[in-house]
Order: structure tokens, then C-alpha cells, then sequence
């Protein structure tokens, strides 16, 4: 009977995202249109988008599962969402819209003036971002599986069709729309899940009693904090410096639509961290210990709802990895599309042929996507941090010099971000430092090399320069 | 010279919520507040600080920018 709910409720949110998808094909046929959604989206539909591609498999299953597993600080220390828009709102969103193009290589590109900086950045953007769709993808997968009790293959190559149907046909516009919902089903299901375990216990103090009694773990303080540190840093430099993120503040319809997106997206943050700390003192105080703590949510749902509110809880946890899907692969696609072929090999390629590539590589980067998630590779909580210390070490300070240091140019950017890529592949592979610790080496290493290359070597081009004052105007 | 008022405040701005998160994530504290360390309630209340810097830097930005 559940699993009828649960498989009706998700078959009805599938098909809506599709429809959308449907309905706004005519409103995707420019490049801009596609790429960007025509640069109209406005302050709250953006807020929500943006929130919406940042809840990921990482959100309610990895990140809960880590507090479960190691205490309630490890939680916290991934809470660097609100961080990094706060980071971003300061300093970034004002120069990035001004900047006003495509993608975060586009402005890399145009801001050293380097067809070398533009595909670097290419490469290692499309990369770090095709690699975080798998782990999307193996979470819908053993998600429909587990529960639904549906073949994971089977479950993988549905949804994952799903979201490349509307992305093909709507481009940006459908994911914008389609993360409304998401957004929206992720943050009041997340809340809802922290008031159920709030007044199923009546009180905090009963609650926090019971928990501690059967894990004292859960609250302790360890003594070396720095990797926790290290976390909260890498992912709020993440969130400044991830494309599918960034593209967000393009979409904007202006300078205070971006700014105000970040401040409201961190408001609606504010009640789902309230839920997702909860998450697993709640577990600790109702449940047996879980053998797979990347369940946690789902178990939770299952002790404390109706099996309806499990179906929306269901499409939430589906809405959160397939807005984070979306949002990837039209950024790939952007990279492919705008960023190599346009900017680099074909600057006189006529619109209609762009768009049409950016089309293609939706559906070549989506099918291979799918393709390799049927055979997945490694844990979903290990995959997303890897790939978030490693985004942070190589683009954050490329970025942020960029904006605001004139003198950076092309020679430091190389310089900074293959350091910074070269040093967190090595010292996360032969494990010289703890995890999520790589960051202050890379990310000091980047920021160094970036001053000091730069002052080694020739002025930034006139061009670069021009683009600088752009940024401030 | 383009650095203005609202990016000067920006940047301070941005300073003082580091020195706090700073301070906080790395000061010791033996006491508890219903069973948990004094700690966690203060990095809690750092992120959750960010909502209240975020709104305040888009009143005080939008007013400057707007003079």
C-alpha cells in the first residue's frame, strides 16, 4: 500500500517536470534563452532555484548520515551553504552580473583575456561537474530501489530520462520552473521532518536526553577541530566558486535581484538546518542503530508520517538530487557549447548552430551519465566532499582575484589553479594530510602562486583591464 | 578609483563575521546548555548569524549605492 502512495505521488511530480519542460520549449531557442533563462529570473524564484541546486544527495542522506555517524559539530561544519552566500552576496554578485555572461570559465577567459585560462578552466570545470552527476544519479537509483523496491537500473535510466527531457526541451527556463518545486519540496519537507521530531518529543531537553543517553558521541566536541574547519571553509569557497552555482547570479534579472536571491536563500536555509540537525538526534532517540545511515531520512519518515507525507518526502529527496542534476548538466552543456566551441574554436559560429550543440551535449553528457551510474562508483558523502575541496582549491582564488585584484593576469591564474588542482590531487591520494584538511596547502598554495607569478610576469592586456573596470562600474 | 562605500562596507562586514566564526570555532568551553557544550550553541548561532549579516548588508548596500 505504501509503496503504491509513494510510487504514485513521485510518477505525478515526474510527469509535471516534464510537461514543464514540454510547455516551455518555445521560450528556448536562443543561446541566452537556453543557457541562462534570458537573464529575467526574478528575486525569489531565484532564491529558490538557487536553493534548490545547492540541496543535493548530500543534503538529507550524506551530510545527516555524517551527524549521525560523527556527531552533531561534523553536521554543522556542512552546513556552509548560508557561508558561502554570504560570501558571494559581499563580494561576487555584484562583478559577476555586471560581468554578465554565460558561465564562471566564460568570465575566467574574458577576465584574463586567455584562450589558455578559458580551456583549463573548461577542462577542469567539466570534469569536477560531470563527476558530481554520478553520485546524483546512484543516490535516485538505490533511492527508488530501496524503497520502491523498483530495479535500480531500471529506476536509474527512468528519472535520469526524466530530467534530460525537460532540460532538452526547456534548457534553462525548465530548470528554472521545475526548481521551483524542488526548491519548494525540499525546504518544507526538510522543516516539516525537524517540527514532526520537535513535537513528537514535546520538548528539546527530552529529546536531547534521550539521544545522548544512547549515543553520547553525538553532542562531543573533539579536540582537533580543524578538519571540521576545513570543511566549513572549502564549502563556502565551493559555493562561491562552482559553476552550476554561480550560473544562478547570471539568470538574475539584475545586480539587486542577485544580491536579494542570496539573502532570501539563506533565510529559507535557516528552518531546513533547524530540520536537519534534528535529523539524526531524533534517529539516535527514536530508532535502532541504522546500518545505513545514508537512509536515515527515509527511515524517519517511515516511524513518524503518514504514507502520503512519505511520498512527498520521497519526491523531496528525488527533487533534490534531480534540481542538482539539472543544474550540472546544462552547465556542462554550457561549457561544451559556449565556452570550447564558441569562445575558443569557432568565435564566428552562428547562434542557431551554438544552441544546437548545447542541445547535443544535454543529451551526450546526460546518456553517459546514466550509463556509468548503472555501474556506480564509491560512496555518495565521500565523491561530494572530494569534489568539494577540490573545486574550492582550484577556482576560488582565480575568482575572487580576479574581481578584485587588477594586477592578477593570465600567467598567475594558470599558475594558481593548476597548483591548486595538482596539490589537492596528491595529498588527497597518498593521504599526507587528514580529509577535508587539503584545503589550507591548496588553497594557500593557489593564492600564492597567483601574486606571485602575476607580479613575475607582464601586466594584465588591455583588454583584461577593461573587463576589470566593467566589474566595478 | 572604484572601490566605493558599499564595497568598503562589504569588506568589513565580511571581516566581522570571520573574526566571530573564528572565535567561536575555536574557543574552548567546558560549560553545557541542556546537556550539549556551551560550543555548538555558538557555532549554531554563527550560521545562523548569516541570515541577520545577509539582511543587513542589502539594507545598508542598497542605501549606499543609492546616494
Amino acid at each position: 500500500m505504501i509503496r503504491v502512495i509513494e510510487l504514485s505521488i513521485l510518477t505525478i511530480y515526474m510527469l509535471i517536470c516534464i510537461f514543464i519542460g514540454y510547455y516551455l520549449r518555445k521560450r528556448a531557442k536562443t543561446l541566452v534563452d537556453f543557457l541562462i533563462a534570458g537573464r529575467e529570473v526574478g528575486t525569489l524564484t531565484n532564491a529558490i532555484a538557487i536553493f534548490a541546486t545547492i540541496s543535493s544527495a548530500a543534503t538529507y542522506m550524506g551530510f545527516a548520515a555524517l551527524g549521525y555517524k560523527f556527531g552533531i559539530l561534523l553536521l554543522l561544519a556542512c552546513c556552509c551553504g548560508p557561508t558561502g552566500f554570504l560570501l558571494f552576496q559581499l563580494l561576487l554578485a555584484k562583478p559577476l552580473r555586471n560581468y554578465g555572461m554565460f558561465t564562471i570559465t566564460d568570465f575566467l577567459g574574458d577576465r584574463y583575456d586567455s584562450k589558455i585560462v578559458r580551456v583549463i578552466a573548461s577542462i577542469f570545470t567539466f570534469i569536477f561537474l560531470y563527476i558530481y552527476i554520478i553520485p546524483q544519479l546512484k543516490a535516485l537509483g538505490i533511492l527508488g530501489s530501496y524503497l520502491l523496491g523498483i530495479d535500480y537500473t531500471f529506476v536509474v535510466i527512468v528519472l535520469g530520462s526524466v530530467y534530460l527531457i525537460y532540460v532538452l526541451l526547456g534548457g534553462m527556463w525548465a530548470i528554472t520552473i521545475t526548481d521551483i518545486i524542488q526548491g519548494l519540496l525540499v525546504a518544507i519537507m526538510g522543516t516539516a521532518m525537524g517540527i514532526t521530531i520537535y513535537l513528537h518529543f514535546g520538548n528539546l531537553n527530552a529529546l536531547i536526553y534521550q539521544a545522548s543517553a544512547r549515543y553520547p558521541a553525538l553532542f562531543a566536541v573533539p579536540s582537533n577541530i580543524l578538519p571540521f574547519f576545513g570543511l566549513i571553509i572549502a564549502g563556502t569557497m565551493f559555493v562561491t566558486s562552482s559553476a552550476h552555482i554561480v550560473n544562478r547570479i547570471f539568470t538574475s534579472r539584475n545586480i539587486i535581484t542577485a544580491r536579494r536571491s542570496l539573502c532570501c536563500v539563506t533565510w529559507i536555509y535557516i528552518p531546513v538546518i533547524f530540520g536537519l540537525i534534528l535529523l539524526p538526534i531524533g534517529a539516535h532517540a527514536l530508532l535502532p542503530p541504522l546500518k545505513d545511515p545514508d537512509w536515515i531520512f527515509v527511515e524517519m519518515a517511515g516511524k513518524l508520517w503518514h504514507p502520503v507525507l512519505v511520498g512527498l518526502g520521497l519526491a523531496g529527496l528525488a527533487a533534490a538530487l534531480m534540481s542538482t542534476t539539472d543544474a550540472l548538466l546544462i552547465t556542462c552543456a554550457a561549457i561544451v557549447a559556449n565556452d570550447i566551441y564558441r569562445k575558443t574554436l569557432k568565435p564566428d559560429a552562428p547562434e542557431e548552430n551554438v544552441v544546437r550543440l548545447a542541445r547535443y551535449s544535454v543529451l551526450v553528457i546526460g546518456v553517459t551519465a546514466i550509463i556509468i551510474s548503472l555501474k556506480p562508483p564509491g560512496l555518495i558523502g565521500e565523491i561530494v566532499a572530494m569534489l568539494l575541496v577540490g573545486f574550492a582549491s582550484t577556482f576560488f582564488f582565480p575568482i575572487l582575484l580576479g574581481v578584485w585584484w587588477r594586477r592578477a593576469n593570465k600567467y598567475g591564474a594558470v599558475a594558481g589553479m593548476l597548483a591548486g588542482f595538482i596539490s589537492f590531487v596528491l595529498i588527497r591520494t597518498f593521504k599526507l594530510m587528514p580529509t577535508n584538511t587539503e584545503i589550507f596547502v591548496s588553497g594557500t598554495l593557489n593564492l600564492l602562486l597567483i601574486i606571485l607569478v602575476s607580479y613575475l610576469t607582464p601586466p594584465p592586456s588591455e583588454n583584461a583591464l577593461k573587463l576589470y573596470f566593467k566589474l566595478h562600474s | 578609483m572604484m572601490i566605493n562605500k558599499a564595497d568598503i562596507f562589504s569588506w568589513i562586514l565580511l571581516f566581522i563575521y570571520w573574526l566571530i566564526g573564528l572565535v567561536v570555532w575555536f574557543s574552548e568551553f567546558k560549560e553545557d546548555i541542556l546537556g550539549i557544550n556551551i560550543k555548538l550553541w555558538l557555532v549554531l548561532g554563527w550560521i545562523y548569524l548569516t541570515a541577520i549579516f545577509s539582511t543587513i548588508h542589502i539594507i545598508i548596500v542598497e542605501r549606499l549605492e543609492g546616494e
